[in-house]
């Protein structure tokens, strides 16, 4: 009977291991999903500026919504735990430890990027010609957070 | 018989003693190379000061804008040798340079020798340095003066015991030191030549993205020249950037360029770590000299991933 407890308290440990493992994976393939996200925003608006692709002003503030949008919750995928480990296509995390030693000026950096997209938004760019600064605005972010929260790769 | 063996060892060891004395004789500047100088001109100079990105390493971490040009130092690397302090290299007299001349600077880039004849540690990326023109030192130096007076004293190098002799960097020098090209047989273009210039030299690129013999103690491993390696703080990994590259090698001259004036990939995936204060020093460039770059980054021998 002894065992049999044992053996189930060992079984349920081991699920719940399970379950937490993947809950993280979860969290890493979301973030990593997120910032696609953002970066197929960036290239469409991106594209526009440098002539590739033409001027749409509803796809450019389409964009700015979903890079907003993202914001808004990017923080939420870096619960503890979840600092190393890989997504499901098998590719590590480069999330810097930094974030978890420093999750305050993450989430400021985070932040920024919502007010920045936000304020872009409210710019309504109408030309390439205002499109410009407004792309150099919120691309800043992408670096700003790069240098700091992701390791090299 | 014993007096006689102490003779003997006495002899062998003034020998050898000698023998590393004369291997690791600091290095005087050339003739040719003191014919470079004294002409300097601070517009160029500052070309050559963006080319090197000297606030990379001797401005505050993270410094943005005219920030980079305030060269107070005091930049901590830890690295496997020990913990390296960047120096102060602004025009302050006391605890800058200010009060050298232009050929101890000179000698200081071209041959890793401080202005009291003793080695710099290789920290100092000077094996790359000592590829460029003395004409180019000489404007850097024109301009490196005009730059703000920081009055900052910093804490010297904490390194392990077994690097602690600096005329031991006599020997590192007779092996590594050169003023050779690294990448020979390159397409017989004035463009592919300029961007050879500019990453081997004063961009001292293969200091980080190239791997190191002898456990990242020795020099270039050049049959893997740019083809990445690991951050000398072994806190990450430093792209491949040769035609071979799973990523970067598929970029075209314009995507290299483009990348190092905006900080974002093709893809639109942006610059990050070490690497954004670089882009960001490399975006101050002339755009014909990013392309000169990628040109020659696009005829570099393939190292594949």
């Amino acid at each position: 009977m002894k065992k049999i407890i044992i053996g189930a308290a060992i079984a349920a440990l081991m699920a719940t291991g399970f379950a937490y493992a993947a809950g993280h994976g979860d969290a890493i393939n979301q973030r990593k999903a997120a910032m696609k996200e953002v970066g197929g925003a960036m290239g469409a608006m991106g594209k526009m500026a440098k002539g590739e692709m033409d001027f749409d002003a509803a796809v450019v503030l389409a964009s700015l919504e979903k890079m907003n949008n993202v914001a808004k919750t990017f923080g939420d995928h870096f619960p503890a735990g979840s600092e190393t480990g890989m997504d499901s296509e098998g590719k590590e995390t480069t999330a810097a430890p930094k974030i978890w030693e420093d999750m305050g000026g993450f989430k400021a950096a985070i932040s920024k990027f919502e007010g920045d997209t936000a304020a872009a938004m409210a710019t309504a760019p109408q030309s390439v010609a205002e499109l410009g600064p407004v792309l150099g605005a919120v691309g800043a972010n992408c670096k700003a957070c790069h240098e700091t929260f992701r390791v090299k790769k | 018989m014993i007096k006689k063996l102490i003779a003997i060892a006495l002899v062998l060891g003034a020998v050898a003693f000698a023998i590393f004395w004369l291997l690791t004789t600091p290095q005087k500047l050339t003739s040719t190379q003191m014919a470079g100088l004294g002409n300097g001109n601070p517009e160029m100079g500052e070309m050559v000061f963006w080319a090197g990105g000297c606030g990379s390493c001797h401005a505050d971490k993270g410094a943005k804008g005219d920030d980079k040009k305030r060269l107070g130092g005091g930049q901590q690397l830890d690295t496997p040798a020990g913990l390296f302090v960047t120096p102060n290299i602004s025009p302050d007299r006391e605890t800058g340079i200010g009060s050298w001349t232009e050929e101890q600077f000179a000698n200081a880039m071209l041959n890793g020798v401080s202005p009291n004849g003793s080695h710099y540690y290789p920290s100092f990326p000077y094996t790359s340095y000592a590829k460029m023109k003395s004409e180019d030192v000489s404007h850097l130096w024109a301009y490196m003066k005009t730059l703000p007076e920081i009055s900052r004293a910093n804490e010297p190098h904490e390194l392990s015991i077994f690097f602690q002799l600096r005329r031991g960097v006599g020997l590192w020098k007779t092996l590594f030191l050169n003023n050779e090209k690294v990448v020979n047989n390159l397409p017989d273009d004035p463009q592919i030549e300029f961007g050879q210039y500019l990453v081997e030299g004063v961009g001292h690129c293969g200091e980080c993205h190239t791997p190191r013999t002898a456990l990242g103690f020795g020099g270039y491993n050049k049959s893997k020249w740019l083809g990445g390696g690991l951050t000398p703080e072994g806190d990450g990994k430093i792209p491949n950037i040769t035609p071979g590259a799973k990523e970067i090698g598929s970029w075209s001259v314009g995507d290299i360029a483009g990348y190092l004036k905006s900080g974002f990939t093709p893809e639109f995936d942006s610059v990050g770590g070490s690497m954004v204060s670089v882009q960001e020093n490399m975006a101050k460039l002339p755009d014909e000299d990013l392309e000169a770059i990628a040109a020659y980054l696009k005829a570099i021998p393939s190292i594949s991933d």
